[in-house]
């Protein structure tokens, strides 16, 4: 009988880059069980499905020929039990499979918060593959719809139904957009580019109930303010929450996640969490202990793929770092910015007076040391960053060296100059921009 | 706003309808002193090929172009074929026939559209550009905040291989066959052209004048949908602005220019191998024999394939010619428009490796 595979449940870009990297150093077999879709896509691209930039094929990153040619095994199926003792698992065709190692990077789902009508057709969250089917369904008969909750997949889905011509209404318990993350200035830019584009943006407004019309589908909502607001699709994006609830009888130890240590295991052996659907029991300073983002994901997988191919490594990511989109409005965010400062750090904030661009460095009051930085429409060069940010760097060096960070397209209007202008009047200094240096910039990044 | 564009759209088919049309327009009369003169510059030596034409064609009206032109071309092989078997050399007429033809019918063309050049380049250019901008400008206001504009793309029938995209490709395949085969069905079209070749050149124009300057006005319209697409990257309105100078100055006016001043044809930024049959002997031999200017030019071609082309590569990748420079990239990224990159058949090509 052949030796049993590595099986790694979930093929999104956690999975799919341990399965990637093991395949790299080692020759066994590797399964990869999914119940969403044949092959790896990637997630961040769904709207633009929907939006019609991209055909469904567009967002797989590989050939369909690439998995077989590098004998990476796939099965499109639901696993229903993890057994640990027996070292196998069950699939809903009552199938059992053996495993030498067992990976689960079951990633997220879309959290519910027990709303009356909130499993009515016509209500759903925007995460899967199925729900961007449905979405479609729903679609054609939707001329008015409600988005409720305010972050990075509440605004997706609403640039996504307004290119399809949908009135929105977009939802947000807070005060202003997303202020639990973004600071004061940079939130309320993205509340004026959101109604700019003609979302009907209702801040500190929660969701009291959906109401249903004869067939079983959404026809209204209602807010807490009793407001009746009619609408034939409701979106739920209010954050999502590791899914893992096909292991809750088991002896893996959950909490919200799967709990693992620091080299990503469970409490069971030869069974691995990674991705959205771990919970780290000691997270790095300054690092949740879930962080369900792409990026995290990925190096998950590949620093798990360097333990099972015999080179043990910690779970080690390092600044965080994230990315995204507010309709036209690009964001980048490097090592930490809090949205309401608390001593000793502290903000310097430029916004220009007309465009959609601004930038926010934070730094420590007392050592003026650079702990991040928040921009909004220039891009950053995440390498020299990385750097800055690892070798405790000073905001006054971060500054000078904007120039050198930029990593926007040749020809773009930069802005650094304006940025610095403020920066002398604020701290009362009188530093010179260096200027951009390809040299600086490769010695910076190979070293 | 949508109600302009409509407007735009039905102006805009109208110009065309009524430049296909303008190929069926007109009359053919061929006089014998025009006869004449066509004999003697073409240096037409064959009796045959004469008379066959005096009695068929000359002083005849044809009221369309193709029998006109089935005429001359029946003449000419009907001619050769005698002159051959008789190996009477000197006889034989090496003109492709429908070149010959269509020089033949420039000179006999007769009626409304060769009297009236300046309305009928309004009725067909004029109103192609009004309705087009119509349709266009809108798109200021219609796409709203400047950003990435791909909605939509492949939900549209001309954007993602639908009807009206095969259509759309069957039009310019037809299109560019009447061009490069039988230019003399398309006098018609060059006569609206006439006025402006004439001051450019100095010369009337001929079908390939017509295609320069449609392509150059195709170029000019459809950039200004891509100015207002790319409003948010200024990399993408250089590179446009980039892609017209280099089409309208040096693919169009500079080549046009230097025939007034008796010089070679040419196209400076254009290299071997896209410039297919610059290496080809009778090229060689005509840059050759225009003097300094010839052999600055022979020059230039070799160091730009050889030197220039190879080193910007290196630099900056094939995007520096394609996208840049390049009058078919200028086509396909202005006309064209984006948002169709992916091709789809490397496993295919990449299984015949």
């Amino acid at each position: 009988m052949n030796a049993p595979p590595v099986i790694v449940i979930g093929n999104g870009i956690t999975g799919i880059t341990f399965a990637r990297n093991f395949r790299k150093k080692s020759s066994k077999p590797i399964l990869i069980i999914s119940k969403e879709t044949p092959y790896f896509f990637s997630r961040t691209a769904i709207m633009y499905v929907y939006m019609g930039h991209l055909r469904w094929e567009d967002t797989q990153p590989y050939e369909n020929t690439f998995w077989e040619k590098n004998k990476l095994d796939l099965l499109q199926g639901t696993v229903t039990h993890i057994n640990p003792k027996e070292k196998n698992i069950r699939l809903s065709d009552e199938s059992i499979l053996s495993y030498d190692s067992l990976i689960i990077a079951t990633g997220s789902i879309p959290n519910k918060f027990g709303w009356p009508g909130e499993n009515l057709r016509g209500v759903q969250g925007l995460y899967s593959k199925q729900d961007l089917d449905s979405l479609e369904d729903y679609s054609a008969s939707t001329n008015k719809a409600v988005i409720v909750g305010g972050g990075l997949i509440g605004v997706e889905l609403a640039e996504m139904l307004h290119s399809r011509g949908k009135k929105v209404i977009f939802l947000v318990r807070e005060n202003s957009f997303w202020n639990n993350v973004l600071p004061k200035g940079e939130s309320e830019l993205i509340n004026q580019h959101i109604l700019e584009h003609g979302i009907d943006l209702r801040l500190n407004t929660n969701l009291s109930e959906i109401i249903e019309d004869k067939t079983g589908r959404v026809k209204a909502i209602r807010t807490d303010s009793g407001e009746i607001i009619s609408c034939q699709f409701v979106g739920l994006t209010v954050g999502v929450r590791p899914n893992i609830d096909f292991i809750n009888n088991t002896d893996i130890a959950t909490n919200r996640g799967i709990l693992v240590n620091k080299y990503l295991e469970t409490n069971q052996s030869s069974i691995y969490a990674i991705g959205d659907c771990s919970e780290q029991q000691e997270p790095q300073t300054g690092r949740r202990s879930i962080e369900a983002v792409w990026y995290t994901g990925r190096m998950m997988g590949e620093t798990l793929a360097q333990t099972l191919t015999g080179n043990k490594k910690t779970y080690n990511p390092g600044h965080w770092f994230n990315s995204a989109k507010f309709f036209d409005i690009e964001y980048q965010t490097y090592g930490l910015v809090a949205p309401q400062p608390t001593k000793p750090e502290k903000h310097f904030h430029w916004k220009h007076p007309n465009k959609n661009v601004a930038i926010t460095l934070s730094y420590n009051e007392n050592t003026k040391q650079f702990l991040g930085i928040n921009t909004f429409g220039i891009r950053m060069r995440h390498e020299l960053l990385n750097k800055i940010l690892c070798e405790k760097k000073s905001v006054f060096y971060m500054i000078e060296q904007l120039a050198n960070c930029n990593f926007d397209s040749e020809f773009f209007k930069t802005y650094e100059e304006k940025i610095l202008l403020k920066f002398n009047q604020d701290f009362n200094t009188n530093i010179k921009l260096k200027k951009k240096s390809w040299k600086v910039i490769f010695n910076n990044i190979i070293s | 706003m949508k109600l302009l564009q409509k407007i735009g759209l039905g102006i805009f088919l109208i110009g065309l309808s009524l430049f296909c049309s303008l190929v069926l327009l007109g009359k053919y009369k061929l006089n014998p002193k025009e006869f004449q003169r066509v004999i003697y510059a073409k240096g037409i030596k064959s009796e045959l090929f004469i008379n066959s034409l005096n009695t068929s064609l000359v002083g005849k009206e044809f009221s369309e172009p193709f029998s006109f032109s089935l005429h001359i071309i029946t003449a000419v092989k009907e001619a050769n074929k005698i002159h051959k078997k008789n190996r009477e050399w000197g006889k034989v007429i090496w003109d492709k026939p429908h070149s010959l033809s269509h020089d033949v019918a420039k000179i006999a063309g007769k009626g409304i559209v060769k009297e009236n050049k300046f309305l009928f380049w309004l009725l067909t250019f004029g109103l192609g550009i009004l309705g087009s901008l119509l349709y266009i400008l809108p798109n200021l206001i219609l796409l709203g905040p400047p950003g990435i504009k791909n909605n939509g793309i492949y939900f549209s029938s001309s954007t993602n291989r639908g009807f009206l995209g095969w259509f759309v490709f069957l039009f310019l395949v037809t299109f560019y066959i009447v061009l490069y085969f039988f230019p003399d069905y398309i006098v018609n079209w060059t006569y609206i052209v006439d006025p402006i070749s004439q001051s450019i050149s100095g010369n009337l124009a001929s079908q390939w004048f017509l295609y320069g300057f449609l392509y150059c006005v195709v170029m000019i319209v459809m950039a200004i949908r891509m100015y207002i697409k790319y409003r948010n990257n200024m990399h993408q309105i250089l590179r446009t602005t980039s892609v017209l100078f280099f089409q309208i100055v040096f693919a169009f006016l500079i080549p046009e220019i230097l025939v007034r001043f008796d010089k070679p044809w040419y196209d400076f930024k254009n290299a071997f191998p896209l410039d297919y049959d610059f290496f080809f002997s009778w090229n060689l031999n005509s840059l050759i024999s225009s003097g300094g200017f010839g052999i600055f030019i022979l020059v230039w071609g070799i160091v730009l394939t050889l030197v220039i082309v190879p080193v910007m590569v290196y630099f900056f990748g094939k995007r520096w010619y394609c996208s840049w420079v390049c009058g078919c990239g200028g086509l396909a990224e202005t006309l064209g428009g984006g948002g169709n990159w992916n091709v789809g058949w490397f496993t295919v090509f990449y299984s015949f490796l």
